[in-house]
């Protein structure tokens, strides 16, 4: 198959991204993702597959949908609209016919060559931005071909490429990719005795993609999201001050935690942590405890 | 802002709006004393009349001599046009039109409007004067020239140098009685400081504007009484103060540093230009530019550029605005210190590319060193000062209005294609009759309500005894035009849903005709994408609307002997007017509904981001397309951006071609409004935490929490 035909399952495409990386982004969200993180920000991406998402307050109660469904997942009763997801086939034979665009997808095939064509639109401000192109997610390197074909055909065309991984990847898709990405974006979420709690896997294998990066050589960003109360522990505070210490790692970037993920969760009839926004004050107080372990690479 | 600036701006933030009918009287009595004389020796002689009885104000900025009233909040009236309030100013200001609409007109004056009234509440504007020539001329040159040509031409001719030069005596006249209150003041006031600002304020204007300015403080008191005597002369909205830095640039040495004394001399310089009482506080649009390069590719940028820029961020008043003329080689602390305001929320300076500009005016044939020298007359219009300032006409062509009308003609067009060939005929008809309706309103203002104060600042006039409505260098009739991504975006919804889709066009007319009683279709026409977005099919059709436009306009200009028109994307508060009277359209507007307020995505359907929005934009050819100039507005959230990343938004759309831009960062009170109205921002992006989000797809909660940010931000 030409290289130009490799097709990505994308959730979403943002152009002139502030900040997933340096500069003017075009930033690549993938769908599917391993991880379960209790404070995810992008619930919609998790599924492998297509993910019907629904907004109830856009619905117009036409009935459309309950007609075009195959699966019986749309009802309505009265202006009462209710979404099965769970016998969702995520075909997107509702979504075809929702005038309002209450109902979406997030999922939709992408090949490589569109990609590139979106990122020469921009190819201006980023170069002048010093940006470039970013692949998130979900995971990224969950369709590791699609995502380094995208950072292969960039880097030939002189665009910086990020990528955004949660390091929960197969040490090959790493290998594959390093040659081809300029920035890694590592998450680090969790100590090692809260990860599997609190994102659904152990981090044996983060941990693993942390070592082979820095082995190579590979510039890297620790990004680390943090929730009052929940994996704000020194244990935690002390293994990222240890990381830093890596000469792979540029910068480490505090990501505080925000609700924006379970407005998302409630679309997609999924269930995630919901709880108060961390504060300026936990942000000021988490920079206070990485400073006061020697960690001198705290993003601005 | 410095203590001087501070008091000024209280003052005239203090003032009560009030209507000034002392213009009004004066003119009632000397219109009859000038009714025989020629037009423009009328029109001079009314001028001499007015400024030698207006009363001065000297007590609200001393710094500065000249004002249009006696005392800040006036509405100056000017019955030889009219008496009213400005249909923007309605949208705009409605509690400053109540005053004007609470005003009982006195007797006389109505009477004389009855009689002499010639339309709308004052002259066309929209213009920028040689202010070279009164700054390092002086008028007092200006009628040793008129003297000299004084045998030259008709008699027509012959009268108007004459008026010129009568006017211009008038206006320093007006100076020498400033000159005069100011040394009364001096004489009586305590304060040594402020005895030695009025001193200072006399022996400028025992000067100028009648001899060339010697000191930066001069050449702005010349600006000053000439800008407001254009104003007192009749002229309305948008008088630019033209490319002010290149004028003030021999004294640029006073201005390097920019101590406290030159910000204080140029912020009490933007608040006396703010005071001008034409239609009260409305927004005249006085327009500042700086920077740019010369026709050679020098940078002109000098000390005054940055100091003028850093006393618009300190006074922050509405009007006067600033634009800026980038070019690749901008002075980099110049363009530092505007993108610095910008991301501050400044929303000034506006932003003008040199490239396409200049290449829009070569291609009507103005001259190359001319059209370098060009700047902003209005809101966005251009011109070039002195030379070309007719970019602003009457109501122009709307885009979407001609496209909707030829949508609902009896036999409904079966194609794009042929609703497109539909559109030029109608849009032809329109040009045709405006242009040339423009033309003829220029003449009739040249012979029945000539200024010749304001023609005497132009290149030429004197040398031919023409007025300057129509006797300038370069005539450049232009098309006026709103409402080009309404258009785009019916043809794009149409050609999909109706031409190429399940969607009758009797359904869709009849959905038109009753403002969309059925929501689920309108949400399809509504979803289909729109202008702004980067696709290349729905930009295509705006090239094709444009190229229809185009060729009829060529035709146009040719039927009337007229090298070219200049076309103009310029909104300012149009759009409501517009949409007010305008049903329902294939947009999925409904009835009555504003229209685009830019040459950008209509409100709410830019869902790719503001590099997609730049993207459309720049599939049109300024030079070709808008030569005239546009608006832009790109509403960007200040989280998170940083000076870099809004320098590459703005150099790179301008690198690529782009001509304007007009960046507002996002402030809480739009984001309320977005609360309110979500399907009119659903483009607008926040930073949450480690990501951007659209603000209408979040939860109420996380709405309230961005807001109070913003507030506290703010």
């Amino acid at each position: 198959m030409p290289c130009t035909e490799t097709t990505g399952l994308v959730s979403a495409v943002h152009r002139a991204a502030l900040h997933d990386g340096p500069g003017l982004r075009t930033t690549v969200f993938m769908q599917g993702c391993p991880l379960r993180c209790a404070w995810c920000h992008n619930p919609e991406t998790w599924s492998m597959w297509p993910q019907l998402r629904f907004k109830g307050a856009d619905c117009l109660a036409c009935g459309a949908c309950v007609t075009a469904c195959a699966t019986g997942c749309q009802s309505l009763t009265g202006n009462e609209r209710v979404v099965d997801f769970a016998r969702c086939d995520a075909t997107g034979a509702c979504v075809d016919v929702c005038p309002s665009g209450a109902l979406s997808l997030s999922g939709n095939d992408m090949t490589v060559a569109e990609v590139t064509e979106l990122l020469e639109r921009d190819r201006v401000s980023m170069q002048h931005s010093g940006g470039g192109v970013t692949v998130s997610g979900g995971e990224p390197l969950a369709q590791p071909a699609f995502s380094c074909e995208v950072f292969t055909r960039a880097q030939a065309v002189g665009i910086h490429t990020c990528c955004d991984t949660s390091g929960h990847v197969a040490a090959g898709a790493i290998a594959a990719a390093v040659p081809v990405v300029d920035l890694w974006l590592l998450d680090w979420k969790a100590s090692a005795s809260q990860h599997q709690e609190l994102t659904g896997v152990d981090r044996r294998r983060v941990e693993r993609s942390f070592e082979l990066l820095c082995s190579a050589g590979a510039a890297v960003w620790l990004r680390c999201p943090l929730v009052p109360g929940l994996n704000d522990s020194a244990e935690h505070f002390d293994d990222i001050a240890v990381r830093a210490r890596e000469p792979s790692v540029q910068r480490v970037c505090l990501m505080p935690y925000h609700r924006h993920g379970s407005a998302k969760a409630v679309e997609t009839g999924l269930s995630i942590l919901d709880r108060p926004s961390a504060t300026a004050e936990d942000a000021a107080r988490w920079r206070d405890e990485l400073l006061a372990r020697g960690c001198g690479k705290l993003a601005a | 802002m410095q203590a001087l600036s501070q008091t000024i701006d209280a003052r005239l933030a203090a003032a009560q709006d009030h209507v000034d009918w002392q213009r009004a009287e004066i003119v009632v009595r000397a219109w009859p004393r000038c009714a025989e004389c020629h037009p423009a020796e009328r029109s001079a002689g009314v001028l001499t009349a007015i400024l030698a009885e207006i009363d001065l104000d000297l007590e609200t900025n001393p710094m500065f001599a000249g004002a249009t009233g006696g005392k800040p909040g006036h509405i100056m009236t000017m019955p030889e046009y009219g008496w009213g309030a400005d249909g923007q100013a309605r949208i705009e200001v409605p509690d400053l039109c109540a005053v004007i609409d609470a005003e009982m007109v006195p007797t006389a004056i109505q009477d004389y409007i009855d009689q002499n009234g010639f339309g709308g509440h004052h002259s066309y504007g929209h213009l920028a004067v040689d202010l070279e020539r009164v700054v390092h001329g002086g008028l007092a040159r200006i009628i040793a020239a008129c003297d000299e040509h004084a045998g030259r031409g008709d008699a027509d001719a012959q009268a108007r140098r004459r008026a010129m030069a009568t006017a211009c005596r008038a206006v320093i006249a007006w100076a020498q009685r400033y000159a005069e209150g100011a040394e009364q003041r001096a004489a009586r006031e305590s304060d040594p400081l402020l005895a030695a600002r009025y001193k200072r304020m006399a022996q400028a204007c025992r000067r100028v504007p009648a001899l060339p300015a010697r000191t930066l403080h001069e050449a702005l008191q010349a600006v000053v009484l000439c800008h407001l005597a254009q104003h007192i002369e009749g002229h309305g909205l948008s008088v630019s103060l033209g490319l002010l830095d290149r004028v003030l640039a021999p004294f640029a040495d006073e201005a390097v540093g920019n101590s406290p004394d030159t910000a204080e001399l140029f912020e009490a310089f933007l608040l006396a230009i703010h005071a001008n009482g034409v239609h009260g506080r409305f927004s005249k649009t006085q327009c500042v530019t700086i920077g740019g390069a010369d026709a050679t590719g020098r940078d002109c940028c000098n000390a005054t550029s940055e100091a003028i820029l850093r006393a618009f961020d300190a006074v922050r008043v509405p009007d006067p605005h600033v634009f800026l003329r980038w070019h690749p080689a901008l002075n980099a602390p110049v363009a530092n210190v505007a993108y610095d305001m910008l991301l501050r929320g400044v929303s000034m300076p506006l932003l003008v590319n040199d490239v396409p500009t200049v290449a829009g005016f070569e291609r009507l044939g103005i001259a190359t060193e001319d059209a370098w020298d060009y700047c902003v007359i209005g809101c966005n219009e251009l011109g070039i000062p002195g030379r070309a300032c007719e970019t602003a006409m009457g109501p122009g062509a709307i885009h979407i209005n001609v496209v909707h009308a030829a949508l609902c003609e009896e036999l409904a067009p079966q194609s794009l294609s042929q609703w497109i060939e539909r559109y030029e005929m109608r849009v032809e008809q329109q040009l045709r009759k405006q242009v040339a309706g423009f033309v003829a309103q220029r003449d009739r203002h040249a012979q029945e309500r000539p200024t010749p104060f304001t023609s005497a600042l132009m290149y030429d006039t004197v040398e031919r005894g023409s007025d300057c409505a129509n006797g300038l260098r370069y005539r450049t009739p232009a098309s006026y035009e709103r409402g080009l991504s309404n258009a785009v975006d019916a043809m794009a919804a149409v050609d999909a849903l109706v031409f190429h889709g399940d969607v009758s066009m009797d359904a869709l007319r009849a959905a038109l005709r009753g403002d969309w009683p059925d929501e689920s279709l309108r949400q399809r026409f509504l979803a289909v994408t729109a202008w702004g977005n980067d696709d290349p099919q729905i930009d295509a059709i705006a090239r094709r609307i444009l190229d229809a436009r185009h060729r009829a306009g060529d035709r146009v200009a040719a039927a009337l002997g007229l090298p070219g028109l200049l076309y103009c994307h310029v909104v300012r508060s149009l759009h409501h007017m517009a949409g007010k009277t305008l049903g329902a359209t294939a947009d999925g507007r409904h009835a009555g509904e504003a229209l685009g307020d830019s040459l950008g995505a209509c409100s709410g359907r830019a869902l790719a981001g503001p590099t997609a929005v730049l993207g459309s934009v720049l599939t049109l050819d300024p030079a070709r397309d808008y030569g005239g100039g546009t608006n832009l507005n790109l509403n960007l959230n200040p989280q998170g951006m940083r000076l870099d990343h809004l320098r590459a938004l703005v150099e790179g759309f301008f690198i690529d071609g782009g001509q304007e831009l007009q960046i507002a960062c996002v402030s809480a009170a739009q984001l309320r409004d977005a609360q309110c109205h979500p399907e009119r921002h659903r483009d607008l992006l926040v930073r949450i935490a480690g990501f951007n989000a659209r603000f209408v797809e979040l939860s109420a909660l996380e709405q309230q929490e961005i807001v109070a940010r913003a507030e506290h931000v703010c």
